[in-house]
Formats: C-alpha cells, structure tokens, sequence
C-alpha cells in the first residue's frame, strides 16, 4: 500500500513527462468485520489512517458471513449488517463532513449507537455546539447538523443570500427536517412543537422515531386465512400507536 | 417578486421553446402573467378555461432570447431550456415565471431558490440531466 500510494505522488509529478497516469483511479481496500472482536473505534482508525498517510479513495467494509462450520473459524447468526452500515455512515463523515474518529468514538464509547446514526450521536454528545442558526452558520458548521449533509448545506448557503430562510422554506427546499429541527433554529425559532432543547427530549423523540419505524416493519399483508392463535403470539409494546393484528381481522370479521 | 396581474386565461402554446419565448414577450409588454399554459398537444378544451392561442414569433423569441443572456445569465437560458425539455409539472408556467422574473430582479434571480418556480425549473433541470446521463450511459453499451 505505501508502494502504491507513493508512486501515485511520483506519478502527478511526472504527468507532464508520462502520459499515463500510475494507478489513475487511485487504491481502495476492503475490511471484512465482524469475524474478529474489535471495536469500532479501532476500526476507523485504522481507516482514518489509511485516508490521512496512504491517500486512499475508499475502504470499503463488509460483513463477515459465516459459510463453512469449521472449529477454527468464527460463527456468526447473521452478518452484521447495521455494524457494516455505521461504519460506512462513519467512513463518509471522515471523508465529506470534516469530522475526525476522536470526536465520533471513545474508549468510554467504543462502538456506534445502533439506534442513533453516529452523526446523531455525535450531535447529543456535544449539544454545546447547538442549536445552529440556519441563517448565519457558516457551511462547516451546517455540515455538523444531524439530517443535513453536503447537497442541503450547499442549497441552505446559496438560497440564504436573498432572503432569510424559515422552515417552511426549507422543506421546500427539500431539506429533511425529521432529525435536524431539533438541533436548527430559523431566526432564531425553534421548530414550532419544539418545546425544550435539551439531550434527554431530543434523545426520546428521535428514539421514538426509531421505534415506530421498526414497529411498522412488522406489518404484514392479512388474509382471510390468518389463523387466530398466530395473531395472540406476536404482543407488541407499542400496540396503542398502531393497530394490531387483532384489530385488523376484527375489522374483516366485524366484530368491532 | 412579480405582482403582475393573473389573468384568467388558459394560454396555449404550440409546444417549442420559441412558443414559451415569445408568449413571454407578450406578458411582460402587458404586465399579465396567464393562469395556466397548455401546450396544443396536450389541450383538453373545458368550459371553465378561456383557451387563447399565442403565436409564435421567431422574432419575439430571439429577441427575449437574447435579452436573457444579456440581462439575466447564461445559467438561466440554460436552466430554462433544460427545465423545458423535461416533463415536469406545470413546466411552462414555472419557467415563464422565472424568465419573467429574471428581467426583473436580474442574475440574482438564480439564488432565489426559496421562491417556487426558482426551486422548481433548478430541479427539473437537475432530473432531466439526470435522465440525460442514464439515457446516454445506457446506450454506451451498444
């Protein structure tokens, strides 16, 4: 890899000598996680350090699928799949949102939230630095908000210049604010059934969203032939938010 | 913003960008913007709709043509025309709108991304391009 990355700076010197370019789309590697017991933190730092010392374009991770039984190899139940998908939402806020691995994780934190994405978590952590203001930020810290990424950040700044924004506007602009009104103002209001800024409203309110979205996934289509005792099996904690599978066949039977 | 009258009318147009150019020099000498625009193909006549055909004029056209990338910007001719040839929702409108608009405020016109019809011709350029791209990578193949 040092071979390779070295030879890449030696070639941007010699591009007005060589026409070819050495290794022109740049290298990347793979990690596969999961097999083995580290945690988080020591896996993006080694990622950090290969984008810092080594100029990689990508590292790529996957989970570590068990396909043979063997005594020697690690059994896994399923891939870990979330795990892969924070280490990635991870990887992009290292490569496009300025953060450094020191701020994301700690020992005293050594793995994601597997509820909360890690920019999410991030922001709870350092609620000093928030709420922004939408109208004055500067683009670095709009970058920070959690639910607004590069495409909003660039919209909000050139969409500023003329006229002060509020959060109508910005759904129009087509910013979603189902995480970042709790840590943007706009003139300096809060969303409006925003009521107090502090960590443990915000942490509840995002973890309900979560929730009921987990909760929805275990919807299923009804038919006419689902038995009975099926329906008594699945209990859910959150059965007054929705209808439960009874209520439904009650509502094809007619017996409410 | 505008605050030009909105007549109730129903303009129809004969489908080209020249159409759309020249139906704005007739709006902005007037000072009316149309209720709604209807290319000829897509006309459907109702009772509720008082339906005027505009001409097109190439003259017009090349003179509003010119006026934009002399007044306005180059990037809104291009948004223009790109927004056109997508087939976003009340394209016509929103793109008269902005051109409108455009002579008005002047280049400033494409930071308004807070107005609608700003917001809506920048996107329908954005997925046209888009469509544009996947159309030509899809025939690299052949």
């Amino acid at each position: 890899m040092k071979y390779i990355s070295q030879n890449i700076a030696i070639s941007k010197q010699e591009k007005s000598i060589y026409k070819e370019k050495f290794v022109p789309a740049g290298q990347t590697t793979q990690l596969i996680v999961g097999a083995t017991p580290e945690t988080d933190l020591k896996i993006m730092k080694l990622s950090e350090s290969l984008y810092n010392n080594l100029n990689l374009k990508r590292v790529y991770y996957s989970a570590y699928v068990s396909v043979n039984n063997d005594e020697n190899l690690p059994t896994l139940e399923a891939p870990p799949l979330l795990r892969e998908n924070r280490l990635y939402q991870a990887d992009w806020l290292l490569r496009f949102y300025g953060f450094k691995i020191d701020d994301l994780l700690d020992e005293s934190h050594p793995n994601f939230h597997t509820l909360l994405d890690p920019k999410c978590d991030w922001a709870l952590r350092h609620l000093e630095n928030f709420p922004v203001e939408i109208n004055k930020a500067d683009y670095n810290t709009l970058l920070k908000v959690p639910g607004i990424g590069v495409i909003s950040a660039k919209r909000i700044i050139t969409a500023r210049r003329e006229f002060n924004l509020n959060f109508e506007n910005l759904k129009k602009l087509g910013i979603v604010l189902k995480r970042a009104r709790y840590f943007i103002t706009c003139d300096g209001k809060y969303f409006d059934p925003i009521k107090s800024f502090n960590q443990s409203f915000i942490s509840e309110n995002l973890l309900f969203l979560e929730r009921l979205s987990t909760h929805s996934s275990s919807y299923v289509q009804t038919s006419l032939f689902d038995t009975l005792p099926k329906a008594q099996e699945l209990s859910y904690n959150f059965d007054r938010l929705l209808p439960t599978k009874e209520d439904k066949q009650k509502c094809l039977t007619g017996m409410l | 913003m505008l605050n030009w009258n909105v007549i109730n009318k129903t303009y129809v147009y004969d489908g080209t960008f020249e159409g759309i150019l020249s139906m704005a020099f007739d709006c902005y000498i007037k000072k009316i913007i149309p209720f709604k625009i209807i290319s000829k193909n897509n006309l459907e006549i109702n009772f509720l709709d008082t339906i005027q055909d505009v001409k097109t004029d190439t003259v017009k056209a090349k003179r509003i043509f010119d006026g934009i990338h002399k007044n306005i910007s180059y990037d809104t001719l291009y948004n223009s025309y790109y927004a056109f040839l997508s087939d976003g929702k009340e394209k016509e409108l929103n793109i008269l709108k902005y051109i409108l608009n455009g002579f008005v405020i002047g280049p400033k016109i494409n930071t308004m991304l807070s107005l609608d019809f700003v917001f809506a011709v920048c996107s329908m350029r954005k997925r046209m391009l888009g469509e544009a791209h996947r159309f030509k990578r899809f025939t690299s193949f052949f």
